[in-house]
C-alpha cells in the first residue's frame, strides 16, 4: 500500500507529462468502447430492421428455396406446413419479384403478398409512418414503400401497374390504386416493397394457396433457436409430402451482415492496437524518464534498505497506475458517450438510407453499451502499461546504490 | 596491522576493514580506488575519513555502509563479514544497522519530513506500534517539531539535512555514515549540523563516520583517518596525536 501511495505521488511530480501520456490511453480506450458500442448498435439496427419487416423471430422457407435474399422464385413456393404445436403468431407471405410501372417510369420491386390479420400480429408496424390506408379487401390496391414512390413520382390515389411472373412462369400485369405510402424501420423495404393483400397477390401470381415465406413471432424471452429446434424435432414444419420447410432465426438470416460487423470490430481492435502501442511508448517514455531523473532517489531507497524488487515494483506500479488511471478515464468517457447515444440514437438521415437502398438498415442507430469492451479495454491498458514499465523497473532495480546515491 | 588509535584490549571493533582493495574497471583500464586498507572503528567514535578528491574516502564508507563490496579483503560490521553477503542481506544490514546522511540530503521530494523519517523506520522493519512517536521524537531532537508536514522543497538546506539526520537516527542504528554532510551547507548551517551530530555522539554514544575535506568537520572529529590514493596515510586522535600508517597500508 505504501508503494502504491508513493507511486501515485511520483506520477504527479510532472503533471503535464503525465497528462499528455494519459491522453493517448484515454483516447485509445474511448475510441475502442465507442466503436464497440457503435458496431453493437449496427448489429441491433440490422436485426431490428429485418425482424420488424421481413423475418419476425424465425423465417420459414419451402424446401430447396434459396436463402440469398435476392431471388424470389415462385416455382419453389409450397403449401404451408401445419405448424403443429406452435403457439406463437405466424404470417404466411408470398414474396415475389415485380416491376412497378408508373407512366413512363418503372422500378424493380419486391412484392409482398400478405394476410393482414396474421401479418399485423407478427409485424405490428410500430414506429412505421403510413400515409393513407392499407389496401382494402377485394380491391385492386397496393401500398408502396415511400422511397420508391418518391422515385417514381407516385402519390396516394395514383394508379400503378405491377408486372410479375405467375407461379407457372407466365407474365402478368395488373393495375392497382396506390392507397398507402409506407415508411418502415428498414431502408431496403422503403426503397423496394409493394404490399398486396394475399387475395390480390393470388390473382396476380396464381398461387393457389402456395406461399414462399412464413414469419414466426414467438414473443417473450424464449431463445428463437431453441424454439426452432424444438419445433423442427416435433415435425411442425413438415408438409404433406414429408418434406420440411427450412427455418432460420433472425440472427441466422442476418449472419452475413453480422459477419461484416465482426470485421468492423476487428478493424477497431487493430486501430486501437496502434493507438495503444503509441500510448505504450508514451508510458514507457514517461516511466523511463522518471527512472533516469530519479537515480539518486532510487539509490537512497536502496541505501535505506528497500529491496530491489520493491524498487522495481515501484516503477511497475507507477506505469500501471498511469495505464489504469488513464484507462478508467478513457473507459468512462467512452461509456458515457455510448450510453448517451444508446438513449438518444444517431440519426443517419433519410438521404443516406435512400442512397444505400439495398441495405436493410434503419435510419436511426442506437448504440449498445456492454461491459465486455470496458473490461477488455482496461485489461489491455493494464497490459500495455505493464509491458511499458518492465524496462524502467528492471533499470531501477539493478542500479548500484553506491553510485546511485551520488548521481546528479 | 591496522590503524587502531582508540583500540582497547578485549574490545571488539564495531566495524573493521582488513586489507580491503577496490578496483573499478574503466574501459580497458582498472582504477584502484582502495589499496589494501585496514581500519578498525569502535562504538561511540566520531571519526572522519579525510583526504583529497579521489583518495578513496567515499569508497571506504561505501564498503562499511554495505553499499558496495570490496574487490578483495574483508569488511566486518558488528563482527559479520558483510563482503560475502548477498544483495538482499546487505540491504537488511543497511536497513536495520546503518544510518546514512548524504551530501545532497537525498530526501524523497514527494514525502513530507515526517514521511521521510517514517520511511527509514518502516524499511528497518520496526514494529508499527510506536512508529509515529519515534518519528516525532527524532524530528524533535533535530529541532524540526514544527516542520514535520513540510516537503523538502519547503525546507532550507540546513533543515533538510536535519531531516536526514533524524532519518538516520530514528532506527537507532549501530553507526551513522555521513558522506560530506556539510558540503552543501553554508558555514553557519554546517557548524550547527556538526554540533548537533557531535552532541548526539556525546549524549547517546551514537557512532558517526564521516568522509570530508571540510576543516570544520575535522576540527570536531575525535579521530581523523587520512587517505591518499586509496591508502591510509595517517590516523589521528582528537588531541592531534598521529599514528603513522604502516607500509602495508600504502600501495597495493
Amino acid at each position: 500500500m505504501f508503494l502504491v501511495a508513493l507511486a501515485l505521488r511520483n506520477l504527479f511530480r510532472n503533471t503535464r507529462r503525465t497528462l499528455i501520456t494519459s491522453a493517448a490511453v484515454v483516447f485509445g480506450l474511448a475510441i475502442q468502447i465507442l466503436g464497440w458500442g457503435m458496431v453493437n448498435g449496427l448489429d441491433d439496427n440490422f436485426l431490428r430492421a429485418v425482424a420488424t419487416t421481413t423475418t419476425g423471430d424465425i423465417l420459414l422457407r419451402p424446401p430447396d428455396y434459396p436463402d440469398d435474399g435476392l431471388s424470389y422464385p415462385l416455382e419453389d413456393a409450397a403449401m404451408p406446413p401445419a405448424l403443429t404445436g406452435f403457439t406463437g403468431e405466424a404470417a404466411p407471405r408470398a414474396i415475389f419479384s415485380a416491376k412497378v410501372v408508373h407512366h413512363a417510369d418503372a422500378a424493380r420491386a419486391m412484392g409482398i403478398g400478405y394476410e393482414p390479420d396474421q401479418d399485423y400480429r407478427v409485424f405490428p408496424r410500430e414506429g412505421w409512418r403510413v400515409q393513407g390506408v392499407w389496401p382494402d379487401k377485394d380491391q385492386p390496391q397496393v401500398a408502396l414503400g415511400d422511397a420508391m414512390a418518391r422515385m417514381l413520382g407516385v402519390a396516394i390515389g395514383d394508379q400503378v401497374t405491377i408486372q410479375a411472373r405467375t407461379v407457372d412462369g407466365a407474365q402478368n400485369a395488373l393495375a392497382y390504386d396506390v392507397t398507402a405510402l409506407v415508411h418502415t424501420d428498414n431502408g431496403q423495404i422503403d426503397n423496394n416493397a409493394a404490399w398486396l393483400r394475399m387475395s390480390a397477390a393470388d390473382e396476380l401470381l396464381q398461387l393457389h394457396g402456395r406461399r414462399t415465406h412464413i414469419a414466426l413471432r414467438i414473443g417473450g424471452l424464449e431463445d428463437p433457436a431453441a424454439v426452432r429446434d424444438h419445433l423442427l424435432a416435433a415435425g411442425a414444419f413438415k408438409m404433406a409430402d414429408g418434406k420440411s420447410w427450412v427455418a432460420r432465426t433472425t440472427r441466422e438470416e442476418a449472419a452475413d451482415m453480422l459477419a461484416i460487423n465482426d470485421i468492423r470490430r476487428r478493424a477497431i481492435l487493430m486501430l486501437v492496437g496502434v493507438i495503444m502501442a503509441i500510448a505504450g511508448l508514451g508510458i514507457a517514455s514517461t516511466v523511463v524518464m522518471a527512472a533516469y531523473e530519479r537515480v539518486r532517489e532510487i539509490g537512497t531507497l536502496l541505501a535505506l534498505g528497500m529491496k530491489r524488487r520493491e524498487v522495481g515494483g515501484l516503477f511497475l506500479i507507477e506505469g500501471l497506475l498511469l495505464g489504469i488511471g488513464a484507462g478508467i478515464v478513457g473507459a468512462a468517457l467512452g461509456s458515457a458517450a455510448v450510453i448517451y447515444w444508446q438513449i438518444n440514437g444517431i440519426h443517419l438521415g433519410e438521404e443516406l438510407i435512400i442512397a444505400n437502398g439495398s441495405l436493410p438498415v434503419s435510419a436511426v442507430i442506437y448504440m449498445r453499451f456492454t461491459w465486455a469492451p470496458v473490461f477488455g479495454a482496461l485489461g489491455f491498458s493494464a497490459l500495455i502499461a505493464t509491458l511499458a514499465s518492465l524496462f524502467p523497473a528492471w533499470f531501477a532495480a539493478h542500479l548500484n546504490p553506491a553510485d546511485a546515491v551520488r548521481a546528479d | 596491522m591496522s590503524t587502531d588509535p582508540n583500540g582497547q584490549a578485549g574490545q571488539t571493533p564495531l566495524c573493521e576493514l582488513q586489507g580491503v582493495t577496490k578496483n573499478y574497471p574503466m574501459g580497458d583500464l582498472v582504477v584502484q580506488a582502495l589499496r589494501g586498507v585496514s581500519v578498525k572503528v569502535y562504538a561511540g567514535e566520531f571519526t572522519a575519513f579525510a583526504g583529497p578528491s579521489g583518495s578513496g574516502k567515499s569508497t571506504v564508507l561505501n564498503c562499511i555502509g554495505c553499499l558496495d563490496r570490496p574487490t578483495a579483503g574483508k569488511v566486518y560490521v558488528e563482527g559479520q563479514d558483510v563482503a560475502t553477503l548477498s544483495d538482499g542481506a546487505l540491504g537488511v544490514v543497511r536497513a536495520k544497522r546503518i544510518g546514512f546522511i548524504f551530501q545532497s540530503f537525498n530526501l524523497i521530494p514527494v514525502l513530507t519530513a515526517f514521511e521521510n523519517v517514517e520511511l527509514a523506520l518502516r524499511l528497518s522493519g520496526a514494529p508499527t506500534a510506536g512508529q509515529k512517536e519515534r518519528v516525532e521524537e527524532a524530528l524533535r531532537s533535530v529541532g524540526l517539531a514544527d516542520y514535520m508536514k513540510r516537503r523538502p522543497a519547503q525546507l532550507s538546506g540546513g533543515q533538510q539535512q536535519r531531516v536526514a539526520i533524524a532519518r538516520a537516527l530514528v532506527k537507532t542504528p549501530a553507526l551513522i555514515i555521513a558522506d560530506e554532510p556539510t558540503a552543501n551547507l553554508d558555514s553557519k548551517n554546517g557548524a550547527a549540523i556538526l554540533d548537533l551530530m557531535r552532541s548526539m555522539n556525546a549524549d547517546n554514544g551514537t557512532t558517526f563516520l564521516f568522509s570530508t575535506h571540510d576543516p570544520m568537520v575535522m576540527e570536531r572529529a575525535r579521530r581523523i583517518v587520512r587517505l591518499s590514493d586509496g591508502s591510509v596515510v595517517g590516523d589521528e586522535r582528537h588531541d592531534g596525536a598521529v599514528q603513522a600508517a604502516s607500509p602495508s597500508h600504502v600501495g597495493a
